[in-house]
Parts: structure tokens; C-alpha cells; sequence
């Protein structure tokens, strides 16, 4: 069984998130801050009048966004919008087979939001797990 | 009609509308049983959910049907033309009833369903009843949809709002189309339609929300070995979908909470004079656009004596200053945290956590809780809720460059820093204000959030239930809007701070505050945050807001008919002959401009209310909120002038400044009656239906009125629309 994933780049890794859970690839333009809330939580954003947390996935495992465009992977999580923002998401591939597993060798930040590996053909990417990152980001200092 | 039976009419609507066509082709040839099949399946259905709802009439019917049509199917009789027929009439008369039972219309009377069943049985001499088909009520027609497609179109509609915004953006570049903006008028006024219909779509009655309390009570009560009756009324009173989801956890605490500490066991009732088993009334009713659900036991009501030492205990409150609360403001303490009146806990309730986060959940939909104790007698619980779906009120205001929401209906109102009758002090390490002889304490907005660069202009003055009033300093207070509050993420709830989002029409996303769990997280305890206001004075004071014209002369205007503030671009005025509109919130307000606008830039608006239309008024510079003695408010029919530290002011007033030709409007005439009376209550009256009041001479008599020219009809005044 074939699986489609959307290709971004986290801190210069390359990383892929399952299509069937990304509901759009999206632009920010603008955000509103959160006051209060942990690093990684950026603010909120506004697309076709939902209103969206967004998330730096970077931040997420320790690392700083370097890009300067800004966009996101929207994904829902428990009923929850979030964008989920990462460098580069420009493209989206069909892997033959499913990902292989991954071990501590990765680090720990980057076990804690991955759920396996993918080659792409151009290398490995790590397999991200919406779920994962958000539980992650609301506990991140 | 409950819930299954509503589920039986529209599934028996549905398959008999599947069963058409087969039904068709067996009337023109009896002798074709290709779908006969379906034909059976639709009337064994029927019977089966007759049998479990307890429709014993239409069972009866289907089950005659089935009989016959077994015979069919097995090939053990033949069907003709008149015994289809006579299936038909049953078919028929199954529809009919079905139909009745949603409309509650009259069923015809029983034997005439004896007669059809005696007829497909084969009675050749059965008699076919007539019934009068324009005596069968039309039922409302319904159909199923899922709760996403409305969703779905919820959010269009808001799709919808946003695009016309950017219209109405694009079209004011272009100015001076009249065309255009009449048209972009109409295109609001439907797209405002539109929403209406769609949250009326999104209506379900309160029945969803009872249907799980008759468990409830019934397992809660015999856990604690209590007997209960429970009498639910109003469960047809319709509710926003999102609201019915919101209530259902409060609901149920309550209702736990009073099987649970409210009522007695049944010994203890019997000594104290009342029935054993209890009542409990879960009572829902709509009043204008609020739903009311009301809880009401009659067990033992609240112990106030053990509430204050309750709250003595849990340092809610320290001893002096109980001692000199009322009743009702103690039993209040319910809801702070940490206070239960439960001796022991029990797996139900009585751990002390609950009613506060009952009372911030109703509170973040806009809602309200309100207690009536009645001790030794029951308690009843209000819970007032907004009708029309998540939108609530909300005063936007700043702290740092950011804006935040509160709720309209915690906000008692606002008064700048700095003004004569406000004076903020430092004590310790916190901050008092003192207002008209109460002080309260200030939390920063700035503060509490980390903003950066916060300068508090304005206080705002809050009200999170009975007494307790506390200061809120933020950076500038913004304008009221109407907003459809979504809840947050996780992590934004979890500051505590945030009760949800949302995204007004201009501008980005917005945070809508927790009243209370700012005041939690700045830590005041709640012995601080108690109002010190120790006299309840008459109300003999009236609140007016002060502003300098655009005329540059000092003015004030009543608060009770203001209905807003706006900093609004001057572009957006434009002058039509004598008149003045302004474009607000894709919709035209009429203007009423005393003097020269500025060229470009904002410039204050106040919003002024006559009776249910809305004027801009265009000023300077808006003062300050004023409270003086009523006896320092001087008028007459030509207009009134307050008296404002000395001196004389202008009072301007929403019906005096409605841009309407008054000399084309009919006269009354009141002569005597009590100024006051006529001035607050009749004249409003008067002029809201389209008349112009004169008086002449006022004193105690009895008021004489009279109709200058009783063949004059009112000019009818065109609500702006919103």
C-alpha cells in the first residue's frame, strides 16, 4: 500500500507529513500573538474566516525557523485548527512503502514528534506526526 | 413529540417516498410482484417501530397489511385490483396518521381503521371511510441534514460577510457612485438575512438537553437512597446547536448538585414536614433573545450560616468582613473555588471543584447563573443563556498594541484614568480605585499578559457576579462588536486567562478574556477583590458622557443612550443634500454632523440610540463618564442642560438629534403628569411611533394627551439596518 506525503524542511531536515491528514498548504500573512503561551505557539491566523493556532514546528524541537517565507501545513487535531509551520513545503510525493521504523539515534527532540522514515528518492525524511508535535509544543519551554 | 417518534415520522416520510414508484406500477397491474418485496419491507418496518413506540393504531394497520401481503409474496393468494386498492387505503392511512402525529392534528375516529383492515381482509361489504382530506392539517415539511452541511454553510455565510467587507473597502475608494452603494446597501441587508436563516437552522429544541436527565435523577437518587420526581416542562423552547452542546455539562452539575446537597433523604423530609419524595423542576422559557433554564428543588436550600464558615475556612473571606454580607451575597460563595457545603465527599459532588467552572462556562457563552435560596425550603438555579448561536456582545479593548474581548455582560462600565471623580492609588504592592465612595481593586491588563509597552488610559469596571467588582486598567477601550466566539486550543485555554477566539469583521484574530481567571491570575484574594461598598444608595444619580463637538463646545449625552464608541474614518462620511450617512460595518447609519469634520484621519463616533434606530454622532474628542445628581439635569421641551463641576453643559439628545423632518410628523399634546415620567418613559414612547411630543404644564394631575390631527397617520421611521 502506497502512501502520500507533503515534503517540508524542519532546521535543514527534511521532513514529511502524511497528505491525508493536511488539509491545505497555506501562506501567513499576518499573526496575532498569544500572550502567555509556550515558544513554539507563534499565534493565531486567520484562513477563509477559521481562525488557526499556529505552530513552529522548529521551536518544537529546539531549533529556531530559518526561512523567510512563512508557511504551513493546516492540520486538525482533536477538533482543534492548527498551521504547523515549517520551511519550504513545496512538494508532496507518493512513497511505495511504508515508513521504517526509527531509534534514539535521531535525538530525543526529534523522536518525540516522528513516527517513522521515508526515502524520497532524494534522501530520507523523517515522518511527523501532527499529533505528536502539538502534544509537544503546548509542553515546550 | 420526543425524539424516536420524530426519528419514526421522518424515516416513514423517507420510505414511503422510496416505495412511490412501486406502489404506482402494483396499482396499474396487480398482477406485477417484482416489488412487492419493497412494498412488505416498508409496512414490517412500520409495525416493528409501532410496536416499540406505542403507536397501537398504526401498528394495527401494518400489521394487517403484512398478513395479506405475506400471502402475495408466498403465492398463496393473488392480489387484484381490489384488494391493492384496499392496501393502498392502508398505505395511505398509515401516511395520514404519521403525518397527525407530528402536526398533533385530531386522528379520525378508530373504527374507521377497522373498516380499512375489514376490507383487505377480504369483507366485500366493509364500507371505504371517507375522510374530509382538507380537514388533515399540512404538516411542516421536513428533511434530515447533517450537522456539518450547516456548518458548512455557516461558514460560508461568513466567507460571504468577509468578501462584502473587501467590497465595501474597494467601492469607497470610488466615491460618489450612489448606484454602487445602494446596491452594496442591498447586498448587506441580504447577506444579514442570510446569517439569520442560517442560525435558525441551526436551532434544536432543549428536549436534547433534558433527554438525559430522567437517568440522571433516577441513578443519582437511588445512589443516595433519595426519592425524586423530576417534572420537565418548556423542552420545545429552541436553542443554538452549539449552546444546547455548551449547557449540557452545567446542566447536569446542577442537577447533581441538588439531588446531592439540596434535597434531604426521605426521613429527614418527613420530620421536617415535607413529602418524602422530592420535586425537582427542570423548567425551560425564552424571553426575547435569552433562554432561561430553571432548577428548582425543594430540599433544604443553601446553609448559610455553614457557607460563611465555609468560606471563612477555605480564606475566601475573613470573618469581620462576612459578618457583614447579606445572605444572598454569601451564597454566592458557591461558586468561588474551594468552597463546598457538602460534609463529605461523596463520588457525586461535594469536592468543592464545579460550580466555579460551571459559572465560567455559562459565562464565556455570554450567559448567566443566578441563585434564589430559599432556606430550609429549596434552591432554585437560573441559567440564562443568549438564544442566537455563539455570538455575544463584546467590548474590544488594548493592552500593548494588541487587542483583546470582554464580555459585554461582566462590563459595568469604563471611566478614563485621570478623571476628576476616579482616583487610582498604590497600596503595597497592588493598585485601588476609588469611584463615588466605593473602592475597588485594579488589575493591569499589560501586566497580567506580559505586554510589552502598556500604558493604561482606561478603567474598566468589572462585574463577574453579585458585589464582586474589581478594575481592569487597559491600554484604550476600542468599540462593542458582535462576535461568533469559537473555543481556543489547548494551549491558549490553558493560560487561563483566554475563554476563546474569534474573528471580528475587521482586523485579525481576537482573544475573548476569562474575567475571572484574569482576576485568579493576577492573585488577588478574594477577600481583596470584595466590593467595600458598604451603603446601597437610591438611585437618584444619572450617568453622562462628556465630549467636546466637533463645534469645539463642550457637550454631554446621556450613557443609557449610548450604545457605542468608534474611531471611524472620516472617509467614510458622505453628504447626500442635507443629510449625512456614514458606511459602518457594510451598512449605512444616518450622521448627524455639528460642525466640521476633519479632513482625513479618524475621528470619534458616538453611537446614539432612539428607541431602536441608531445615529452617528461625529465629535471632537470624547471626555469622560460623569454620574451627577439627577436634580443637576435642567429641561424642557427645547432641550436640557446639565451641570457638570459648576458648570452649565448642553445635554444632546438622541431623539432631538434624529435628522428627521419633525415639522412633517403629527403632535400630541400632554398637559400635566410628572415631568419625569414623561420625559424618561412617555416621550421615548411617542416619538419611537413617529409622533412630536409638546407639553404644556406639568404638575401631579393626571396626564391629559391628545392627538393634534387624528386623521394624521405616524411617519413610519425606517430602522437603519444593521
Amino acid at each position: 500500500m502506497s502512501h502520500h506525503y507533503v515534503l517540508g524542511t524542519v532546521n535543514g531536515q527534511r521532513v514529511a507529513i502524511e497528505a491525508e491528514a493536511v488539509e491545505s498548504v497555506i501562506d501567513i500573512t499576518e499573526t496575532t500573538p498569544v500572550p502567555l503561551v509556550p515558544p513554539s505557539v507563534i499565534g493565531l491566523c486567520a484562513v477563509r474566516s477559521r481562525v488557526l493556532t499556529v505552530i513552529d514546528v522548529a521551536t518544537v524541537v529546539g531549533a529556531a525557523y530559518d526561512d523567510p517565507k512563512f508557511r504551513a501545513a493546516s492540520v486538525i487535531v482533536d477538533g482543534h485548527r492548527y498551521a504547523l509551520r515549517m520551511a519550504r513545503i513545496d512538494d508532496a510525493i507518493m512513497a511505495p512503502e511504508a515508513p521504517a521504523p526509527i531509534d534514539a539515534s535521531i535525538g530525543a527532540n526529534w523522536q518525540n514528534i516522528s513516527t517513522g522514515r521515508i526515502d524520497t528518492g532524494a534522501g530520507f525524511a523523517l515522518v511527523l506526526s501532527p499529533e505528536k508535535i502539538i502534544e509537544r509544543a503546548a509542553c515546550t519551554d | 413529540v420526543d425524539d424516536l417518534t420524530s426519528y419514526f415520522i421522518a424515516e416513514t416520510r423517507e420510505s414511503l417516498e422510496q416505495i412511490g414508484s412501486a406502489l404506482v406500477a402494483w396499482e396499474a397491474d396487480p398482477s406485477q410482484t417484482a416489488r412487492l418485496d419493497d412494498i412488505f419491507r416498508f409496512v414490517h418496518t412500520v409495525k416493528g417501530s409501532c410496536g416499540f413506540l406505542d403507536l397501537v393504531r398504526i401498528e394495527a394497520l401494518a400489521h394487517a397489511a403484512e398478513t395479506v401481503l405475506s400471502t402475495y409474496r408466498d403465492g398463496t393468494a393473488h392480489a387484484d385490483r381490489r384488494s391493492v386498492t384496499a392496501i393502498l387505503a392502508i398505505i395511505d392511512r398509515i401516511a395520514m396518521l404519521t403525518e397527525l402525529l407530528e402536526t398533533d392534528g385530531e386522528f379520525p375516529p378508530v373504527n374507521s381503521d377497522h373498516a380499512l383492515i375489514a376490507a383487505i381482509a377480504g369483507d366485500a361489504h366493509a364500507v371505504q371511510p371517507v375522510v374530509d382530506v382538507a380537514t388533515v392539517p399540512r404538516p411542516s415539511r421536513n428533511v434530515r441534514i447533517a450537522v456539518d452541511l450547516i456548518d458548512t454553510l455557516m461558514n460560508q455565510v461568513s466567507d460571504l460577510v468577509l468578501s462584502r467587507n473587501e467590497l465595501a473597502r474597494t467601492l469607497r475608494t470610488e466615491r460618489g457612485d450612489s448606484a454602487a452603494e445602494a446596491m452594496l446597501e442591498q447586498l448587506s441587508s441580504r447577506v444579514a438575512d442570510l446569517r439569520d436563516s442560517v442560525a435558525l437552522a441551526r436551532m434544536q429544541p432543549v428536549e436534547r438537553l433534558f433527554s438525559a436527565l430522567p437517568r440522571l435523577v433516577r441513578d443519582t437518587s437511588g445512589l443516595l437512597g433519595k426519592s425524586v420526581s423530576l417534572v420537565m416542562t418548556g423542552s420545545d423552547v429552541e436553542l443554538d446547536r452549539e449552546m444546547v452542546e455548551q449547557l449540557r455539562d452545567p446542566l447536569i452539575h446542577i442537577v447533581r448538585n441538588a439531588i446531592d446537597h439540596g434535597i434531604e433523604a426521605p426521613a429527614d423530609r418527613i420530620l421536617a414536614g415535607k413529602s418524602a419524595t422530592s420535586c425537582l423542576s427542570v423548567t425551560a422559557r425564552q424571553n426575547g433573545n435569552q433562554v432561561t433554564i430553571e432548577i428548582s428543588d425543594d430540599g433544604c436550600g443553601i446553609d448559610i450560616d455553614r457557607l460563611r464558615e465555609k468560606a471563612i475556612q477555605a480564606n475566601v473571606i475573613d470573618a469581620r468582613r462576612a459578618a457583614t454580607l447579606s445572605d444572598n451575597e454569601i451564597a454566592q460563595f458557591i461558586f468561588a473555588p474551594g468552597v463546598s457545603t457538602a460534609n463529605e465527599v461523596t463520588a457525586i459532588s461535594g469536592r468543592g471543584v464545579g460550580m466555579d467552572v460551571v459559572r465560567a462556562n455559562v459565562e464565556r457563552l455570554g450567559g448567566a447563573i443566578l441563585l434564589r435560596n430559599r432556606p430550609g425550603a429549596g434552591l432554585t438555579v437560573e441559567l440564562r443563556s443568549p438564544l442566537t448561536l455563539s455570538i455575544i456582545t463584546v467590548l474590544a479593548v488594548t493592552a500593548g498594541d494588541q487587542r483583546f474581548a470582554l464580555p459585554r455582560a461582566t462590563v459595568d462600565e469604563v471611566v478614563a484614568i485621570g478623571a476628576a471623580t476616579v482616583d487610582v492609588e498604590n497600596l503595597g504592592q497592588g493598585r485601588v480605585v476609588t469611584l463615588r465612595g466605593e473602592t475597588l481593586s485594579v488589575v493591569s491588563l499589560g501586566q497580567v499578559l506580559n505586554a510589552h509597552a502598556s500604558d493604561p488610559s482606561h478603567l474598566v469596571i468589572i462585574d463577574s457576579g453579585s458585589g464582586q467588582r474589581w478594575a481592569l486598567a487597559v491600554d484604550s477601550v476600542c468599540d462593542l462588536e458582535e462576535v461568533v466566539v469559537r473555543p481556543a486550543s489547548p494551549m491558549t485555554a490553558a493560560t487561563g486567562v483566554f475563554a476563546g477566539q474569534t474573528l471580528p469583521d475587521v482586523g485579525g484574530p481576537m482573544l475573548l478574556l476569562d474575567t475571572l481567571g484574569l482576576l485568579r491570575r493576577a492573585e488577588i484574594s478574594g477577600e481583596q477583590h470584595r466590593s467595600q461598598k458598604e451603603t446601597v444608595a437610591v438611585i437618584t444619580d444619572v450617568a453622562l458622557l462628556t465630549f467636546a463637538g466637533l463645534d469645539g463646545q463642550f457637550r454631554t449625552v446621556r450613557a443609557l443612550q449610548v450604545d457605542g464608541i468608534e474611531y471611524v474614518s472620516v472617509d467614510l462620511f458622505s453628504r447626500i443634500g442635507a443629510k449625512t450617512v456614514v458606511a459602518l460595518h457594510g451598512t449605512f447609519e444616518h450622521a448627524v454632523v455639528q460642525g466640521p469634520l476633519p479632513t482625513s484621519g479618524d475621528v470619534p463616533m458616538i453611537r446614539l440610540l432612539d428607541g431602536d434606530t441608531l445615529y452617528a454622532y461625529p465629535v471632537a474628542q470624547v471626555h469622560d463618564l460623569v454620574r451627577i445628581a439627577t436634580s443637576d439635569i435642567f429641561s424642557n421641551v427645547d432641550g436640557s442642560v446639565a451641570l457638570i463641576d459648576g458648570k452649565p453643559v448642553p445635554v444632546v439628545d438622541a431623539q432631538e438629534r434624529a435628522p428627521h423632518a419633525v415639522s412633517e410628523q403629527p403632535v400630541v399634546t400632554v398637559s400635566g403628569g410628572d415631568p419625569h415620567w414623561i420625559d424618561s418613559i412617555l416621550s421615548p414612547l411617542i416619538t419611537a411611533a413617529g409622533y412630536q411630543l409638546e407639553t404644556t404644564g406639568t404638575g401631579d394631575a393626571a396626564p391629559t394627551i391628545t392627538i393634534a390631527d387624528a386623521k394624521a397617520s405616524p411617519v413610519k421611521r425606517k430602522r437603519a439596518a444593521r
